[in-house]
């Protein structure tokens, strides 16, 4: 019983502390602006359309088109519209990284605090502030969808997206955690682990995403590569913009999603904690 | 003396990195209610043995035993009636000393910890809502100090605990080292360099050279140390060691290289300089010293 009583403690501790921090209100105004500026964007374009409409196309469908799409991706994604996943690296890495370059783990684990509950402590509280993030963005972009003018007809089809979206994105929230505990209590320094998640963001998100499509596109000329490309779901950095369509997966989508989110959730919490059991700290 | 009375001990407790032992075969008590000094030179492995006693690192052999406890688990248990200051003042910059120790004292499970006595305790009481990034080093330090005695431990590590104090500072420090031990019976180790501040409140020592404990000294072995002596510089070590042999109990001289140390009173002097000319050994230096523990330590360091 004491044991829980000082490990939730230590999650006070560490909680007080992340509200302490500025950048987290920061990154809230981040994801506020971000919202707006794309809700802005597709209604300058949405009257651009509809004052000049394509050939063929009357102005309202073109603007209606402009609309469902931009609303679909800002609300369905929206953590990943709103940088959530660019946000929340840099806190956490200030967050957990503040810790090791001050010299207050040495503290902790001078006063009897295990190394594994400072990890679990830690993991924790990014855990909630991503849930925290994710809850803000689907709240914000639900606000801008709502004002930005979209018909009933194509706002029920844009919010018939949004629960299944929301889901899939708290999973990915617990996975994404993961990940940034890990590598920050791995590489234990503010500077470095920002710089590598950042990396690792680019490099697994992008760069790889374009890669793969090339790559496929070049090996299969002609050919319907969707099936093929339905493998990037494993990729968690890829899941951040396509879990907006988590509605439609099918069931062998869902399982490499689902399933692949939950083996790196598993791979990065366990590879994290017994990496960082066994180091000494500096 | 009870195994009961060991409030902190180590075995055999090895450290190597990359190979390099910094830490060698080092086995030392601490007794309930001491003052340990751990002396060394710099490098001399006194922090790297704190850091292993504390869990911060892991010895590459040997154990350590805490109130007589050595397993793991027992042993993090007992760690939480430990406070420590390790090399810098650790805390959060940009929280208030108190938001600091309220934050700290959460973390480590002291709960209801009293943060305004604390803050008192060190002189930090005015503090206010002035964070710790603007505070000057003296404070820092106090605030670390203050940070560990939370949860009134039982034993207490401070690895130099005075650096960057002023001399009013440091005296405050010796004091409230001082007035723990002997009002709640706290056990401290202190790494330090400063030999003259240690020697002030210290009861017991550890001398630490190469990572090796080179030995440890308490009771009648430090007021042996402190014995006055005269100072024998001789040409002849070797004629000299078999004339000393002859003319003076054993524990009464000591001869390191070409140094002889025998433990007299400075009225002895002229009766010294006497035996080593009558046996024709030639005397480069003559001179009595007042004993003390800093040269003692200075010698064996």
């Amino acid at each position: 019983m004491q044991k829980v009583k000082n490990f939730f403690g230590l999650l006070a501790s560490d909680l007080i502390k992340l509200s302490r921090m500025k950048s987290i209100y920061i990154g809230v105004a981040v994801m506020v602006f971000l919202a707006a500026i794309i809700t802005l964007a597709q209604s300058a374009l949405a009257g651009f359309l509809q004052d000049y409409p394509a050939d063929g196309v009357t102005g309202s469908v073109g603007a209606e088109d402009i609309a469902a799409t931009f609303m679909f991706s800002l609300l369905n994604a929206a953590p990943s519209s709103t940088g959530v996943f660019f946000l929340v690296p840099i806190i956490a890495a200030l967050f957990i990284g503040n810790d090791f370059s001050s010299g207050m783990m040495r503290l902790y684990i001078g006063r009897g605090v295990r190394k594994t509950e400072l990890y679990v402590s830690k993991f924790i509280t990014i855990t909630l502030l991503m849930l925290i993030y994710t809850c803000i963005s689907f709240a914000v972009c639900a606000v801008c969808a709502k004002a930005s003018g979209m018909s009933a007809e194509t706002s029920a089809t844009v919010f018939s997206y949004t629960a299944d979206a929301f889901g899939a994105y708290v999973l990915l929230a617990l996975v994404m955690s993961a990940i940034y505990t890990s590598v920050c209590f791995l590489v234990r320094s503010k500077a470095g682990s920002m710089a590598l998640l950042i990396v690792m963001l680019i490099v697994l998100g992008d760069i790889l995403v374009t890669v793969v499509q090339i790559a496929l596109a070049t090996a299969v000329t002609g050919t319907d590569v969707t099936g093929r490309f339905v493998y990037m779901h494993f990729d968690p950095y890829y899941c951040a913009d396509a879990f907006a369509y988590a509605r439609d997966f099918t069931s062998q989508t869902k399982a490499i999603a689902y399933g692949g989110s939950v083996m790196w959730l598993v791979f990065f919490f366990a590879g994290g904690l017994l990496l960082n059991a066994k180091r000494d700290v500096k | 003396m009870c195994e009961n009375d060991i409030a902190v001990a180590t075995h055999g407790l090895t450290k190597k990195y990359g190979g390099v032992k910094r830490v060698d075969d080092v086995s030392l008590s601490v007794r309930r209610g001491e003052i340990f000094g751990l002396i060394g030179k710099n490098g001399a492995g006194k922090t790297t043995l704190i850091r292993m006693i504390l869990g911060i690192a892991s010895p590459s052999s040997g154990s350590v035993e805490i109130g007589g406890m050595s397993s793991p688990a027992a042993l993090a248990e007992e760690r939480r009636k430990v406070g420590a200051l390790i090399e810098q003042p650790a805390f959060y910059p940009r929280m208030t000393a108190a938001g600091n120790l309220k934050a700290y004292s959460l973390a480590v499970g002291a709960h209801g910890c009293d943060i305004p006595a604390l803050l008192s305790l060190v002189g930090l009481e005015d503090t206010g809502k002035k964070t710790v990034r603007n505070f000057s080093l003296g404070m820092k330090q106090r605030l670390a100090i203050a940070m560990a005695l939370i949860g009134d431990p039982e034993i207490l590590f401070l690895d130099e605990p005075v650096n960057g104090l002023d001399p009013t500072g440091i005296l405050q420090v010796r004091e409230l080292i001082r007035r723990l031990n002997e009002e709640r019976g706290t056990t401290v180790v202190i790494s330090s360099h400063l030999l003259g501040e240690l020697g002030r409140v210290a009861t017991a020592y550890g001398v630490m050279r190469e990572g090796k404990l080179v030995c440890q000294v308490r009771g009648s072995e430090l007021e042996e140390l402190s014995r006055p002596f005269i100072k024998v510089v001789v040409a002849e070590p070797e004629r000299a060691a078999v004339a000393l042999k002859d003319g003076f109990a054993e524990g009464t001289y000591s001869l390191r290289g070409s140094t002889v140390k025998i433990y007299s009173p400075p009225s002895d002097l002229p009766r010294i300089g006497v035996f080593f000319a009558e046996r024709g050994i030639a005397v480069v230096q003559l001179s009595a010293e007042r004993g003390d523990l800093e040269s003692a330590f200075i010698d064996m360091l």
